[in-house]
């Protein structure tokens, strides 16, 4: 069976919806594959962003290569919070701006708008 | 061929259990060098090249060669250990001994590996041990000596590690600009792991480099890891449980903007 794959219109749709959300984008390929940009919705404007195929780049590295194996991870840095998470079929990248709200509601919203991607 | 200062750490990192007993060291020079080791942990080491202790414990801490020969001549007496009879008598507190031993022992080993190591022969220890005044993992050893090659306090850099780690998550300190080890932490580190997260933190950090006083963080079964950067420092911890990865992420993210770390030149 093909993978579902996310149609950019609910990408741009479900940023929307997700507070401070500046952007999400999903990657596909299987583990052990390099990962492939798909859709995105957004770009953050935070002068230390990358980009997305830079984060693409790096996300097997992160998810996979470590000291532990993890199936999420965050990147934190000073005006940004990025949330990479596998999925079965290729991994789901949100990032939210940062509030004086904090990285826990950061981190609540990223993982809501990630957990309605491929999940 | 000669051994440069990792590939003696890696040399030295496989004593045949249980691990106790003496490295002789053959450089190009001949034989001329000794590494001690205590259950797989470093405990002295000395080259005929390198300085005595008794030269560093007189220009670190002003005892005299005359206050010295008056300890070891107690030692030979009572058969007590040098170290102990140097506290006890009140030339050196105990952190004092711990940090000259442990810098001797590094001064040597630089010494050997420029030397040019040829050949590290393992004598088991024919009895229970060595009883060492104090000791350091193999990692910590190699990151300490390439610490003092660069100049910089390694006792400094493994405190400020500790600042995030606090004894419960194994970790390393890497200059990102050399792609150097300075500092591993208390909790055990083995040379295969320091190599590998050496090699995957520079790896990451080519990919995404994250940001000074940024940090990023996995989590998985059991555990998780954090990387952390300041200036040209990066930091990694791996935690083996759930509730040490909470505490480890905990004072990363409330320590990293204030993070004091001596940064190379």
């Amino acid at each position: 069976m093909t993978p579902a794959v996310p149609d950019p219109l609910d990408l741009d749709r479900l940023r929307s919806e997700i507070p401070q959300c500046a952007g999400i984008a999903w990657f596909a390929g299987a583990p052990g594959e390099p990962l492939g940009l798909v859709a995105a919705s957004g770009e953050p404007p935070a002068t230390e962003w990358p980009s997305w195929d830079a984060v693409g780049h790096a996300a097997p590295a992160l998810l996979r290569d470590g000291p532990v194996v993890s199936p999420e991870v965050l990147l934190l840095w000073p005006s940004l919070m990025v949330l990479l998470a596998e999925r079965a079929t290729g991994v789901v990248v949100v990032a939210v701006a940062l509030t004086k709200a904090g990285t826990g509601v950061a981190l609540v919203h990223a993982r809501m708008a990630a957990s309605q991607v491929a999940a | 061929m000669k051994l440069g200062l990792f590939a003696m750490f890696a040399r030295l990192a496989e004593p045949p259990p249980p691990q106790t007993g003496a490295w002789q060291i053959r450089t190009e020079h001949g034989r001329d060098g000794v590494v001690l080791m205590e259950a797989g942990r470093v405990c002295w080491a000395n080259h005929d090249r390198s300085d005595h202790l008794s030269d560093e414990l007189e220009r670190t801490y002003g005892i005299s060669h005359t206050a010295i020969n008056d300890v070891v001549r107690t030692c030979h007496e009572t058969h007590r250990p040098f170290g102990a009879l140097l506290v006890e008598q009140g030339h050196l507190t105990q952190p004092q001994l711990t940090s000259v031993l442990g810098e001797h022992t590094c001064r040597s080993l630089v010494s050997l590996a420029g030397a040019g190591v040829r050949d590290c022969a393992w004598v088991p220890h024919q009895g229970a041990g060595y009883a060492p005044e104090a000791t350091m993992s193999l990692t910590q050893a190699a990151c300490r000596c390439v610490a003092l090659v660069r100049g910089l306090g390694a006792e400094g850099l493994e405190a400020s590690l500790e600042t995030m780690l606090s004894g419960e998550a194994a970790g390393m300190l890497i200059h990102v600009s050399s792609r150097l080890p300075l500092a591993a932490s208390v909790a055990p580190v083995t040379w295969p792991q320091l190599r590998g997260w050496l090699t995957w933190s520079l790896r990451v950090e080519g990919l995404c480099r994250p940001p000074s006083r940024g940090y990023l963080t996995g989590r998985g079964h059991g555990g998780g890891w954090v990387m952390w950067r300041a200036g040209s420092m990066l930091g990694v911890a791996v935690s083996t449980t759930d509730d040490a990865q909470r505490r480890l992420l905990l004072r990363v993210a409330s320590t990293v903007a204030d993070w004091n770390v001596e940064q190379p030149a």
